[in-house]
């Protein structure tokens, strides 16, 4: 293995946060076969998911992109995108609609595109309303499917930390295990870096082997075996619950064994320095923020220490304020009450994307044989309904980026009026190699894709 | 479907404003649920029961509470046992009260949450995720390696020094004692040597007495039986389906809820020496917490909760409109609140109505001069009590600044939030959203019509019988607040317009905020509501058709007591459903 002298934890101190632009890792032939598209081992690079995702809707008039096929003109709502030079890298899904239903705004669009399923109401008529999701959401299949040998079975961050807490895991979370189970985000780049970067992160050649690592798994046995006791005596719904919490001490337990025994990470890991807290308060806090998490991910999926991400932008329905536009109201109030075709919703838009095109681009500049993270990523980028101002699910806003390696054709415009979105989803799986017989519940259910994004 | 026509008594029939509006009443209770969209079709017309707690024929379990109900005279049925995580503060507070005072926990915990209103809901039916099982163990090494490296923690807990690596008596000894007190349960040895053994292994591998019990510490703090609380009771043969809790899950829950931490040991010992087994027992050891100041405190955030003020200090303001408004003078504007309610429930063991027409409240100079109080009702430095002058049109707890502040958005006020935060929270009848598809934008003045004020703008809007039909439910009585301003300072125009807020309730015209108040204090909804939401509040769940003869006593034991918060809480302690849960392994 070709040796690097290199201070790997300063090599990038600095780099995260937007400030700089993102450095391109060196890519380190050695570890390629000679056509580049698989380790020097035989085995394949890793497809990554990913699922961004950003409340409130677009304004419709102002997304959906003009020309069809390899033939289209990028929205001004799109147009961040292909301004960052991504175009080649995009699949724009329009006209597709949330077929589970919209009971209530919000809810149902977020559950619907998520997860391909129904929520579940959680209203008992006179206490205030919540709901919950019936099935995974997407981000889980795929790790479910994947069982990636990684540090982490997928990340969960945010950028927006004034997510809409009292109306259930709906609004609070993107990512769902199921019923009541969201995985909560992280919204400090601090925290996200500590996850990624800090404790149990070994660096590559690092031969250290902490004898605490085995002593914390044998404690998580004996906190296993309360479970169990315990697990008895519960009624149906709780044993689900505990269930799942004992599922979290298994894969803490493997997280553990995985740091005794798992290979360096790949040559192409570089260490960043701590981004730090962020705040939040002004347009550039709001961008740094975005970045900084923007950049850890890339870095993180560079290291492997992740293969699976969600990204909550900003959540539904919150007081989510954006400062970069002429308005002090919050981007649900805006997009209630603002006339028009809505100016101020599509600036808050439009910034939504740019900080997209970031994120992309993160993953872009980080090359892996002779491509990079964004030809061998999946990444579904939509939002919790389409209008705001109706809380319509129909003319959904869908995104696919990256190409799945090699999965997906890029640079198309797709449109299927009323086709239903969890084609989409079906579609998101096969490019990740999941083929499911069907996906999706009641009138999300599905037995194909949308072959047109296929190469 | 089946739609039951209001046969349970007037709480169930819609208010005689919505009786003129729509006929009747309906309350239907969809099959496990997507039969929505029809429902919300619908609009206003009937949805403030379409999800009411009356079953149709052919739904037989309400999910989540109990078995199917026999035909014949309503008699409480008991629910499941449910597992009840830890909230943060009941975590934190556990973990100071056994392991050492005055130490704050800086540890990350998994996230609370609340649903339905309540964080004992979410805190019963939501799971802990990875990343919640990750944050739990950093905690516990965290918690640990503090309380066993500072030399008088240790020297409190933990009888030995720190000698040789093999003292396994002692480790031992250690967990024994700890372990119950964090669980609170008595621990089986085999519970015991559970946590013993990896703490002897880790003594040993590392060379060091103390990193054993940090390691047996930090285990029994991700223990689900420290994490959760697990009341599930023993059969009783008396009572066969039924399991009794024991004293010592008795002593948890009543110190949970009134004290927010694990029992003391005066409340275990009550427990362990047979003193908690009967409803009489309960009540008196309640009402003993309930004179401390500790109960204060937790009721405290029991207000913060039932008021929804939890946001306050988060929220933003446009910093050019209100400059003066700050987290700091949104802390003093939730202070102001949780002092009044308080003051009632504690020192003036007030009728609850008056939390509704009492001009008592607390203030300090920020707040004087955002009510612009006159200079002799300005207290010098801390927070005073104060008599609201009846001139400044501002009384009971919807004339303070917080709740007012909450229920507005960024520069406007918000008569739609206000009247539904009255509806829901107070009322226990929430406003259905807006249905699917229907434009929420509020028209654009008339350019030639002239200037008009929120209010103007928003009935014309009514004139959309889409819109009209739902906001008229909220908008009218958050009408009554249009002179206060988005932080709740007091105004007389808005958009340089006099403002109007008359309008009516319930049939009964009010003049103004002053007028409004006075009315809900005379509606017996409102406190029936307090009683509804305290019972979900204990219970960590909503309450269905099984609870409701439970609730219906409690109700009027409510009235009966002349509205005494603390002899309604009590009531809830001493019924059967604090007591007794379902035994779920019964055939």
């Amino acid at each position: 293995m070709k040796k690097l002298n290199l201070n790997r934890r300063n090599f990038l101190r600095g780099a995260v946060g937007g400030a700089v632009a993102t450095i391109g890792l060196p890519p380190l032939e050695a570890m390629f076969n000679a056509s580049g598209t698989a380790h020097a081992d035989g085995t394949e690079l890793p497809k990554r998911f990913g699922v961004f995702f950003w409340g409130n809707g677009v304004v419709p008039t102002r997304w959906v992109p003009t020309g069809e096929g390899s033939m289209w003109t990028p929205s001004s709502e799109i147009q961040p995108l292909v301004a960052a030079g991504l175009k080649e890298y995009l699949t724009v899904l329009s006209g597709f609609e949330i077929k589970t239903g919209n009971p209530r705004g919000h809810h149902a669009g977020a559950v619907g595109i998520l997860s391909g399923a129904p929520l579940i109401p959680q209203d008992p008529g006179n206490a205030g309303y919540a709901s919950t999701f019936s099935r995974p959401s997407i981000d889980q299949v795929v790790a479910n499917a994947l069982q990636p040998n990684t540090r982490y079975k997928s990340l969960e961050f945010g950028v927006d930390r004034r997510v809409s807490t009292s109306e259930g895991t709906t609004l609070r979370y993107l990512s769902h295990n199921g019923p009541d189970s969201g995985n909560p985000p992280d919204y400090s780049p601090h925290a996200v870096f500590e996850k990624l970067f800090g404790a149990g992160f070994m660096e590559p050649g690092d031969p250290v082997v902490d004898p605490r690592l085995k002593l914390r798994r044998n404690i998580l046995d004996a906190v296993k075996d309360d479970m169990n006791r315990l697990n008895n005596r519960l009624g149906a719904t709780d044993r689900i619950r505990l269930e799942q919490h004992l599922e979290g001490v298994r894969g803490l337990q493997s997280r553990l064994l995985q740091i005794e025994t798992a290979p360096p990470p790949p040559s192409a890991c570089l260490v960043p320095g701590n981004p730090g807290e962020i705040g939040d308060d002004t347009a550039e806090k709001q961008r740094l923020r975005s970045r900084a998490l923007s950049d850890l991910l890339a870095l993180g999926m560079a290291c492997d220490v992740t293969r699976v991400w969600s990204n909550l932008f900003n959540g539904s329905v919150s007081g989510t304020l954006f400062w970069g536009i002429d308005s002090v109201n919050s981007f649900h109030q805006l997009t209630h009450d603002e006339a028009g075709d809505q100016p101020k919703v599509h600036q808050i838009v439009t910034f939504i994307m740019e900080e997209f095109a970031y994120l992309l681009n993160a993953l872009k500049n980080t090359e892996e044989g002779d491509g990079n993270l964004l030809d061998n990523s999946v990444i579904l980028a939509s939002s919790d309904l389409s209008s705001g101002q109706r809380h319509s699910i129909d003319e959904y806003p869908i995104l696919v980026a990256g190409k799945g390696g090699g999965s997906i054709a890029g640079d198309r415009h797709i449109r299927q009026v009323g086709g239903n979105a969890s084609r989409v989803l079906w579609q998101c799986l096969k490019s990740m190699d999941i083929i499911l017989p069907e996906f999706g519940v009641d009138g999300g259910l599905v037995r194909s894709g949308v072959p047109e994004m296929e190469g | 479907m089946t739609v039951l026509v209001g046969r349970r008594g007037p709480r169930y029939i819609l208010s005689s404003e919505l009786k003129a509006n729509h006929g009747f009443a309906m309350r239907i209770r969809t099959k496990k649920t997507w039969i929505l969209p029809l429902l919300v079709a619908m609009g206003c017309q009937g949805e403030m029961g379409i999800f009411a707690d009356v079953a149709p024929d052919d739904v037989k379990v309400i999910p989540g509470t109990t078995a199917p109900i026999p035909d014949g005279p309503p008699v409480y049925q008991h629910a499941a046992p449910n597992l009840r995580r830890l909230t943060s503060t009941e975590y934190r507070n556990t973990v100071q009260d056994v392991l050492g005072a005055g130490y704050m926990v800086p540890a990350s915990l998994p996230p609370d949450a609340a649903t339905n209103g309540w964080m004992s809901i979410a805190m019963s039916s939501i799971s802990v995720s990875q990343s919640g099982v990750d944050k739990y163990e950093t905690a516990a090494f965290e918690i640990a390696e503090h309380v066993i490296t500072s030399p008088t923690k240790r020297a409190l807990l933990v009888a030995c020094a720190a000698e040789s690596v093999d003292n396994v008596a002692c480790l031992r000894d250690f967990v024994a004692t700890i372990g119950p007190k964090l669980w609170r349960r008595p621990m089986t040895d085999v519970e015991i040597d559970a946590y013993t053994q990896p703490g002897v292994e880790a003594a040993t591998t590392l060379e060091s007495f103390d990193e054993g019990l940090i390691f047996a510490l930090a285990g029994l703090l991700q223990s689900p039986n420290f994490v959760y609380r697990t009341e599930y009771g023993e059969p009783d043969p008396d009572r066969p389906g039924l399991r009794k809790l024991t004293g010592t899950e008795v002593a948890s829950k009543l110190s949970y809820l009134i004290w927010g931490t694990a029992p003391s040991d005066y409340t275990l010992g009550l427990a362990t020496s047979g003193k908690l087994s009967t409803p009489a027992q309960i009540r008196s050891e309640a009402e003993r917490m309930l004179a401390s100041q500790r109960a204060r405190e937790t009721m405290n955030g029991f207000w913060s909760e039932y008021l929804e003020l939890e946001p306050i200090t988060s929220l933003v303001k446009d910093r050019f409109v209100y400059p003066e408004f700050d987290p700091a003078l949104a802390s003093d504007m939730r202070e102001e609140t949780l002092r009044f309610m308080e003051f009632l429930v504690f020192d003036a063991r007030a009728d609850m109505r008056e939390m509704f027409t009492s001009r008592t409240t607390f203030v300090n100079p920020d707040l004087a001069a955002l009510y612009r109080l006159p200079a002799e009702l300005t207290p010098a430095r801390e927070f005073e009590q104060i008599e609201m002058p009846v001139e400044m049109e501002r009384q009971g707890v919807l004339g303070h600044a917080s709740v007012l502040t909450v229920q507005s958005h960024v520069v406007a006020t918000s008569p739609t939030y206000r009247g539904k935060f009255i509806k829901t929270a107070l009322l226990c009848d929430p406003p259905p959203p807006p249905p699917p598809t229907v434009s929420t934008i509020l028209p654009e003045p008339d350019p030639n019509a002239g200037p008009q004020t929120l209010r103007q703008r928003l009935e014309d809007y009514f004139a959309e019988p889409a819109c009209g039909a739902c906001h008229q439910l909220t908008d009218v009585v958050g009408f009554s607040f249009e002179n206060f301003n988005a932080i709740g300072r007091y105004r007389t125009k808005d958009n340089d317009l006099p403002i109007d807020t008359t309008g009516s309730y319930k049939g009964e015209s009010f003049m103004n905020m002053v007028g409004f108040s006075e009315l809900l204090a005379k509606d017996p909804d409102v406190m029936n509501c307090m009683v509804r939401r305290s019972y979900r509040h204990v219970m960590g769940r909503v309450e269905g058709k099984a609870d409701e003869p439970l609730v219906l006593e409690l109700e009027a034991k409510y009235l009966a007591s002349g509205y005494q918060f603390k002899e309604m809480l009590l009531d809830i302690v001493e019924s059967d459903a604090f007591l007794w849960v379902r035994d779920e392994e019964a055939p």
